[in-house]
């Protein structure tokens, strides 16, 4: 097995998917001959050419429409935002016509298609390079939505995501794109969308996280069991919708304490929806209030390091909200 | 056949038209979608072609009236094919909100008893004590145990708060704890809690599930030898204050003994099936005999002075208050002053700590038909005598209608059992636990007593009460016991006339 | 007009007199499904109407030259005749204004006007404008990513053509050169809002040189001129030349909706003049010039059209309606219980849940 980053995993799903289906093609700013302002497509353009790895415009709305009409056309885009900051003019073609384009034609038509962006802060990206706005899509009918947290999960997360027949939009935390390397399995490994992972089990608390809080999580239950002897299971999601409710309400069950934990801010955040579907399905089950850990209620991460400090969610935070939960 | 021909809705939102005119007259011939009328609304003006061909039969909104949409406005009577009618909307079937009634909390309902006969100044100069059944008394009943509301029975709803929280009677169990005491039949009276605040955690639960009531941490190290106390004469013995060998408990065995076989009844033989109440109790009074190490201390107390200060107030008091000054109450009274000089006996065992209870919630052991309730006087300390035996004739007439709350069964931090009623001498109560001490008060007899008055012996006639002080030697040892008697016999010895019955 | 000239007119487009007669013969069809959607909703049978009144003639000739089961089009609500040039029967019009369950365009789940057809190769269409005018330029990326021969057709009004991603889409197909056609249908009103206060610079052709493509504007009266300008963009389009613009300069009839009463603010006498405008007494009366339409041919045109509108109006309305267990179903194409979690939702029958 070889060991790559995310960034690495990334690529290589598009590579081998690109290799595999000549229908697959990449569009966005700068993706082609710069390989991508992170370098998520490096290398592909040299392979495939310019038809396949196409400069796009600087235009999200016609990144996102035009790659809803290839993929009606019969084509497999995966369409790259360079900064989920940068999504919203993108908005109306996604919200108003690629999540309905199935629905709204009873079924005669559908847009498979990718639409990967890089989100989540930390990298002193300040409020337009570090938003994250997932739940601006996990509450669209019609899309689905997911956030892997290691690279064996981005490499086939990201190849599911562009055999679905279904659009997908596909958050890769930019913090994580060289943070660790980790195993990735070789070859065509494809992991299903709508299922989650269990990093870590535990029988104290369960932590519920994706993206980047996964290794947060983790370092944080490492910290919780050396020094609390508090056992926290920590469920990866990895695919936001559809939600993968069963793991969920299967850890709750066990454990009795939920803590949840994303780095969006709280209100309305994606955290709420899970809360509610434990307080709904796991009531009886729960030894103490279902509590969600995330990010401020301001409009996005501040620059200066002591305020982005602040703002960023950590090891350390989620240990202290887990004690508190733990001792309830 | 007459078609209805309406009034359209020429446009969203709007709810009504106007009849600008009529294109057509009763008795005209039209064709399907010649023009019938002219219609002006808020939004558009149109003509209104007919949706049949056929005679227009009748015309019913004339010209210049306005009226809603969907009002019929004319007849047709159709020739020919009829024009295709719009099929009918199909009607979603109502959605039906699944019912769901989320259990309801009710206090548990203890079995009725009968309302209890007063036992009278029959045999013994008698505390008047509420619960009385002419049938069959108990047998030397041990109260101890509080009946909980048995959950996993269809008659008993699921108690939707409270729990034995270590912080005497918070009620905070959440929704695993209730589901698991629910679905195992826990008496939550038997949870000890180890989460913030003596919360009762699903953890305690399930470790008590497992591994049943109360571990102790060690086993009842090496009993002293001693014979079980009988419950009967040997105990008359008048018991010097100081600390003496203890009747111990059989060392605790394993939380749940096998039961010695018993054979099948046979001819004649009857079956009595067990009332919920009793399967409480039967189960209680097992896990605390088995676990909590019994140890027991018998004080003689010299009521004399009780009783004159009754006799000289009972008349005034019965007036006041409508009923007789009960000796309980008295005594209840007396082990609250004396509790917190001894705190330890207000306490609760609670594995590897001893926690001292600050409330002194007092329970009163009460004969019920068929069984025995205990239920609890919150905060009797702050209470006045009169106070006291206001509460007590209350909740024991309540446990005999069935109608205590399950608030008033738990909370408890010590208990005072009254066998005295029944003519009782001398007896061992079970520990009401997760109390660690209980006192039976026996029966006041006129018996002989030895005084030393004026530096010599005499003989005098006292009226004389036995009280045994059942105790968890895991938490009390005969001294503190025994001390905590003698300071309870002190009050009650020297029970000054002039006490009010405020 | 000379007789001779009209007869070359056509013929110099390689237009036989059957294919006029055919465009005529479409043109009356889509309007008469247009007149007889309005009597159905005057008469309550249909809740909206968008109509295409006084676009036919630009409508036909466009479509004309587009390739049925090949070429691809995105069009609007408007569309009427566009789309049934393109394949689209007047029961399927019909029926979508029904709503009914089988309706090829959304099996009612969509207003009236929201065109979709997957057998005709016409993209399902919304109610915010101008979208189809990228999935248009994206179809036309595909066919030029794969290399196939395939050329798309999106419509538009001019209201629409300032909205930002119509910009996006023009620019991107002239960067590339992708084998689009944008078709203006330039009726001067944007609901009630003028051209005066709509497009600046009062040519929405002449915004094409920005895209890199030529913008051509054409007399949407004028059957044969709008046919010769979606020819050449359809024969550009095919040899790898690029995008077209064409605004095609039409009169709208009627009220821009069955909930719009134009009269309340169209000038009176414009409104009064619009129907000498009207492309079909237009082109008619040319075909008669050129020699090509005679009473009788035209009387049996008509006849023709009548028959085959109150068939289609019968059969539309027989049709089954939607049923509301199945408003649950098609969200993704690869099913989801619940519609987007793992755990499966009954849904209830007009209910919410």
């Amino acid at each position: 097995m070889a060991e790559l980053n995310m960034l690495e995993a990334i690529r290589l799903a598009m590579d081998e998917e690109m290799e595999r289906d000549d229908r697959v093609m990449v569009l966005g700013e700068d993706v082609g001959k710069k390989g991508g302002v992170f370098g998520a497509t490096e290398g592909l353009w040299a392979k495939y050419g310019d038809k396949r790895v196409l400069d796009t415009p600087l235009t999200e709305g016609m990144i996102a429409g035009a790659a809803m009409g290839a993929a009606v056309y019969g084509l497999r885009p995966i369409a790259e935002m360079q900064f989920a900051d940068f999504v919203y003019p993108a908005f109306n073609q996604i919200v108003s016509e690629i999540s309905r384009l199935h629905y709204r034609s009873n079924g005669t038509f559908s847009a498979p298609m990718v639409i990967r962006m890089p989100y989540g802060g930390g990298v002193h990206g300040a409020l337009y390079h570090s938003q994250s706005n997932e739940t601006y899509f996990t509450s669209t009918v019609g899309l689905k939505i997911l956030a892997p947290g290691t690279p064996a999960d981005a490499k086939g997360l990201l190849k599911a995501a562009i055999r679905d027949p279904d659009p997908v939009m596909f958050f890769e935390h930019k913090k994580t794109y060289r943070l660790f390397k980790a195993e990735v399995p070789e070859g065509d490994t494809v992991v299903p969308i709508g299922k989650a992972s269990v990093a870590r089990e535990g029988r104290h608390l369960s932590i519920f996280c994706y993206g980047f809080m996964r290794t947060c999580a983790l370092e944080a239950a490492e910290t919780l069991a050396r020094e609390d002897g508090v056992e926290a299971e920590v469920v990866d999601l990895r695919s936001l919708r559809p939600l993968d409710l069963d793991t969920i309400l299967a850890s709750v069950e066990k454990t009795g304490k939920a803590l949840v934990v994303h780095e969006a801010n709280r209100f309305g955040g994606f955290g709420a929806e899970i809360a509610a579907e434990i307080g709904e399905r796991a009531f009886e089950h729960l030894d103490g209030p279902v509590t969600r850990l995330a990010g401020p209620e301001v409009p996005g991460v501040p620059f200066h390091h002591t305020l982005e400090d602040w703002f960023m969610l950590s090891p350390a935070r989620i240990v202290q909200a887990a004690r508190d939960l733990a001792a309830y | 056949m007459a078609t209805t021909i309406k009034m359209p809705q020429l446009g969203e939102s709007v709810t009504e038209g106007t009849i600008e005119r009529w294109l057509v007259k009763e008795g005209d011939t039209v064709e399907q979608y010649d023009p019938l009328f002219e219609v002006v609304t808020d939004k558009v003006n149109a003509e209104v072609p007919a949706e049949i061909g056929g005679t227009v039969s009748k015309i019913l909104v004339p010209d210049g009236e306005t009226v809603a949409v969907g009002t019929p406005v004319a007849e047709i009577d159709a020739e020919g094919a009829g024009a295709a009618t719009d099929a009918p909307a199909e009607e979603p079937a109502a959605a039906e909100a699944p019912a769901d009634q989320p259990a309801e909390a009710e206090a548990p309902e203890p079995a009725q008893a009968e309302v209890p006969t007063d036992a009278g100044e029959a045999a013994v100069e008698q505390q008047e004590q509420a619960p009385a059944t002419a049938e069959a008394p108990e047998p030397a009943p041990e109260p101890a145990a509080e009946t909980e509301a048995q959950p996993a029975t269809a008659q008993q709803p699921v108690p939707q708060n409270g729990g034995v929280a270590a912080d005497g009677g918070s009620a905070r169990m959440t929704p695993a704890v209730r589901r698991l005491v629910r679905e195992h039949g826990i008496d939550v009276a038997q949870l000890r809690g180890s989460g913030a605040g003596g919360r009762v955690t699903r953890d305690d639960v399930l470790a008590y599930i497992d591994k049943g009531p109360q571990t102790a941490s060690a086993p009842a190290a090496s009993p002293p030898p001693a014979a079980q106390a009988a419950p009967s004469a040997e105990a008359q013995a008048p018991a010097p204050v100081a600390p003496q060998a203890q009747a111990a408990a059989a060392p605790a065995s394993a939380p749940s003994p096998t039961p010695a076989s018993v054979p099948a009844p046979s001819g004649g033989d009857t079956e009595i099936a067990l009332s919920q109440m009793r399967k409480a109790i039967a189960k209680k009074m097992t896990q605390v005999k088995t676990t909590v190490p019994h140890a027991y201390t018998v004080i003689e107390v010299d009521m004399t002075n009780v009783v004159k200060w009754r006799e000289a107030n009972n008349m005034a008091f019965k007036s006041r208050e409508g009923a007789s000054l009960s000796y309980v109450a008295v005594v209840v009274k007396a082990v609250t002053e004396t509790l917190r000089k001894h705190p330890t006996l207000n306490s609760q065992f609670a594995e590897d700590k001893i926690i001292l209870k600050q409330a002194m919630n007092i329970g009163i052991a009460v004969a019920v038909d068929n069984g025995l309730v205990v239920p609890v006087i919150a905060n009797a300390d702050q209470l006045s005598i009169s106070g006291v035996n206001a509460r007590i004739r209350d909740i024991s007439s309540r446990a005999h209608a069935g109608k205590l709350r399950l608030d008033e069964l738990q909370g408890g931090t010590f208990t005072v059992n009254n066998t005295g009623w029944f003519g009782s001498v001398s007896s061992m109560p079970i520990i009401n636990a997760p109390e660690v001490a209980i006192l039976s008060m026996e029966a006041i007899v006129k018996r002989p007593r030895v005084m030393e008055i004026d530096g010599a012996d005499v003989i005098a006639i006292r009226h004389m009460m036995n009280m045994t002080c059942s105790f968890d030697h895991r938490v009390l040892d005969g001294a503190q016991v025994g001390f905590f008697l003698a300071d309870v016999r002190a009050v009650l010895e020297e029970w000054d006339q002039a006490t009010s019955i405020g | 007009m000379a007789t001779t000239d009209i007869k070359l007119r056509h013929g110099d487009l390689g237009l036989s007199d059957d294919d006029v007669l055919g465009m005529y013969r479409a043109m009356l069809m889509a309007r008469a499904v247009d007149e007889r959607m309005w009597l159905m909703q005057r008469a309550g049978k249909i809740a909206f109407i968008i109509s295409g009144q006084g676009h036919e003639g630009a409508q036909v000739a466009t479509a004309w030259p587009m390739r049925k089961g090949t070429d691809w089009m995105a069009p609007f609500y408007r569309s009427i005749a566009s789309a049934m040039t393109f394949g689209m029967s007047a029961e399927d019009i019909i029926t979508a204004h029904l709503a009914k369950g089988d309706d090829v365009s959304s099996g009612g789940r969509q207003m009236p006007g929201h065109y979709g057809g997957a057998p005709y190769n016409i993209v399902s269409l919304s109610s915010p404008v101008g979208t189809q005018v990228l999935h248009a330029v994206g179809i036309a990326m595909g066919a030029w990513v794969r290399g196939d021969d395939v050329v798309t057709m999106t419509q538009f009004g001019e209201g629409t053509s300032n909205q930002g991603e119509i910009h996006e889409a023009m620019n991107f197909a002239g960067v590339h050169k992708l084998p689009v056609i944008f078709v203006c249908e330039n009726n001067g009103y944007a609901i009630s809002v003028p051209l005066d206060r709509q497009v600046a610079g009062g040519s929405v052709a002449s915004r094409a040189a920005g895209y890199g493509m030529p913008g051509v504007v054409v007399d949407g009266g004028d059957v044969l001129a709008c046919y010769a300008a979606a020819r050449e963009a359809h024969e550009r389009a095919r040899r790898g030349e690029g995008p077209t613009l064409i605004e095609a300069r039409v009169v709208r009839l009627t009220s821009h909706s069955s909930d719009d009463d134009q009269r309340r603010y169209r000038d009176p006498s414009e409104v009064e003049h619009l129907k000498e405008q009207d492309p079909i007494p237009m082109f008619a009366a040319e075909l008669r010039a050129a020699g090509v339409l005679t009473d009788e041919i035209d009387e049996s045109i008509k006849a023709e059209i009548k028959a085959e509108i109150n068939a289609a109006n019968k059969a539309a309305e027989a049709r089954p309606d939607p049923v509301a267990a199945d408003a649950h179903e098609r969200v993704y194409a690869e099913p989801i219980p619940g519609g987007g979690t793992a755990v499966a939702l009954a849904p209830i029958e007009g209910g919410s849940h």
